[in-house]
């Protein structure tokens, strides 16, 4: 019998906006706001309020048959920290020739359709990984780390350059880890799993890191 | 399988933190790099029963944090003693620590920790353990 590593997927996991654009307007519950409204070109608006911890959102807002449309105006603009249902306020811009306004300010109800998407669900809370063909953790970054594996994944083997299958764990940057501590955890649950036959061990990802996707690639 | 320590990994120099290295299918054990900073672990390993050729992975254990080597031939000589040792103790998951880590300092310990581990494919290597 294999023995498995558990790792926990984040069910509503703190993230970043998706990079495409947001229909506001027609959220319903959670939609309020925008007042009187003029159609212009795009402005700009950071997301000024949040009723979580999410920061650094910006979007360009432009009105499209009375729907607010919202745009990340840059990748490096898509903040981080943001959960589903959290609020986010975007403050009202004045008039301006030819540039789209608003009165009051816009306030919306984050939906997972407008965060990256995660794995988990309340149906789905954990990833299970064999250990039993596994051949190191190795650190890839602050937010992911892989699980490499004694198989190859290469069409032409070279020396020293042939990717081999591996194992991609993703974390969020908020709460945020280190390179070395999400390898360290990882690595614990795996050593854990090779000294007890049949166990099950979880990975317990320091300052509560939240996973976002398991990947084998 | 076997543990190494990872630089930077707990809460202090001194209580470092681990990644594993699996133990089996390892045929040579060789040093690289200028000054001697990577080991390499070659392994063989059938993918299926019925293959006839193996594959031949290396994983390079990197070390490169100070300026000079840290890597000695006994250290290569005790990593070949230590897969063996876990081989023959498949529950066990022993550490494994280069010779210089034990006189090493507060502020030179991190020399002798590990930076990453990656595994690669490579062609057979001319050395057996």
């Amino acid at each position: 019998m294999s023995n498995f590593i558990k790792v926990p997927l984040a069910i509503n996991a703190a993230r970043s906006f998706v990079g495409s654009a947001i229909s506001v307007g027609t959220q319903g519950a959670g939609y309020t706001g925008g007042g009187s409204r003029v159609a212009g070109t795009a402005v700009a608006s950071g997301a000024t309020t949040t009723s979580g911890n999410g920061t650094g959102a910006e979007f360009s807002v432009t009105l499209t048959g009375g729907t607010f449309v919202l745009a990340i105006t840059a990748s490096s603009n898509i903040g981080e920290g943001y959960k589903v249902g959290d609020t986010v306020t975007l403050a009202s811009k004045a008039a301006a020739t030819g540039v789209t306004s608003f009165d009051a300010d816009i306030v919306f109800e984050i939906t997972s359709a407008m965060l990256i998407a995660i794995e988990g669900s309340a149906t789905n809370e954990y990833a299970l990984i064999p250990i039993n063909n596994v051949a190191c953790v190795s650190g890839v970054s602050a937010t992911a780390c892989d699980i490499q594996i004694l198989e190859n994944n290469f069409a032409t083997p070279t020396s020293g350059s042939g990717e081999v299958t591996k194992y991609t764990i993703t974390v969020d940057n908020a709460p945020a880890t280190t390179k070395a501590a999400l390898q360290a955890d990882v690595a614990a649950a795996i050593i854990k799993a090779a000294g007890a036959e049949n166990s099950q061990p979880e990975v317990k990802f320091t300052s509560n890191a939240e996973c976002i996707s398991v990947v084998l690639s | 399988m076997i543990k190494l320590p990872i630089i930077s990994s707990g809460p202090t120099a001194l209580q470092p933190r681990f990644t594993c290295l699996n133990a089996e299918d390892v045929y040579a054990v060789s040093k690289a790099g200028s000054p001697a900073d990577v080991i390499h672990v070659h392994y063989a390993k059938l993918a299926a029963a019925s293959d006839t050729a193996p594959l031949y992975l290396r994983a390079s254990i990197d070390y490169t944090n100070g300026t000079s080597a840290v890597i000695t031939d006994q250290d290569i000589e005790n990593l070949k003693d230590l897969i063996k040792s876990a081989n023959q103790n498949p529950s066990s998951v022993p550490e494994f620590e280069l010779i210089g880590a034990r006189d090493a300092t507060v502020s030179t310990i991190t020399d002798y920790q590990v930076v990453d581990v990656q595994i690669k494919a490579e062609e057979p290597y001319s050395s057996t353990v």
